[in-house]
């Protein structure tokens, strides 16, 4: 799955747009995708200045946006424009090493549980073979005018 | 609370001490579980309704408040749905 399919599935766009290819997609069970860290990210402007470090939010966003390209309930939902996939929690964050300019980030989600319109992911980064950063998110279905109620 | 709704019973508390990581000590079948007693929130009732369906293929969408008062009234609500499967599996 390149940038295009990519575009075709999710809403995020740059500068916060953190898969950048899908190399292996199994629906409502597992994926595997790349994000590639360059020197030019915006964040890395005060993340810091003289000391370029990704910072750990948004290594979880870009784990989030590759579990949201598992996602594919069953029904159609997806091709539903009222309802959106939002995440719900964020468990047992590690961030082992820093993730710095030129590193290449290996994502993968796993699917732990998808019932009842909940789905919970494990999920790791890694550079090299290398773990970076590992834990849990759920997300849950939302419709979208509900995200906006007060 | 018979064996039947007990086995059930048991069977949340093991869930809910690993999926929201509640240390067992703390859990006992009357305990609130919302609000004073082990104080879960919003977001741990979609876990814990997700779960059900997957251990007992009960739907619990839309239930009244009071089912989720504690682990007896979670387990009684389950026992008695007619969706109720004893040996179903983890998912």
């Amino acid at each position: 799955m390149n940038i295009l399919d990519i575009n075709k599935r999710i809403k995020q766009r740059p500068p916060f747009q953190m898969v950048e290819r899908v190399i292996e997609l199994k629906p409502n069970e597992y994926a595997k995708g790349v994000k590639n860290v360059s020197v030019n990210e915006p964040y890395f402007v005060g993340h810091f200045p003289e000391m370029p470090v990704m910072p750990g939010v948004l290594i979880i966003e870009s784990l989030a946006q590759l579990c949201s390209l598992v996602i594919d309930p069953e029904g159609g939902s997806l091709t539903d424009p009222d309802t959106v996939y939002v995440l719900l929690k964020a468990d047992a964050f590690k961030f082992v090493k820093a993730v710095v300019p030129g590193d290449t980030l290996t994502l993968e989600a796993n699917v732990l549980m998808a019932s009842s319109g909940l789905y919970k992911f494990a999920v790791k980064a890694s550079v090299d073979g290398q773990l970076r950063a590992k834990g849990e998110l759920s997300f849950t279905a939302a419709k979208k005018d509900q995200l906006y109620a007060r | 609370m018979n064996e039947r709704q007990k086995a059930v019973a048991d069977k949340i508390v093991d869930y809910l001490c690993q999926t929201l990581r509640l240390p067992k000590e703390n859990v006992n079948y009357d305990v609130p579980l919302f609000g004073d007693g082990i104080g879960l929130d919003s977001v741990d009732s979609l876990e814990i309704i997700a779960g059900m369906n997957l251990l007992f293929g009960v739907s619990l969408m839309g239930v009244n408040d009071g089912v989720f008062a504690n682990i007896r009234t979670l387990s009684e609500y389950i026992i008695n749905d007619p969706d109720y499967k004893e040996n179903r599996s983890n998912g």
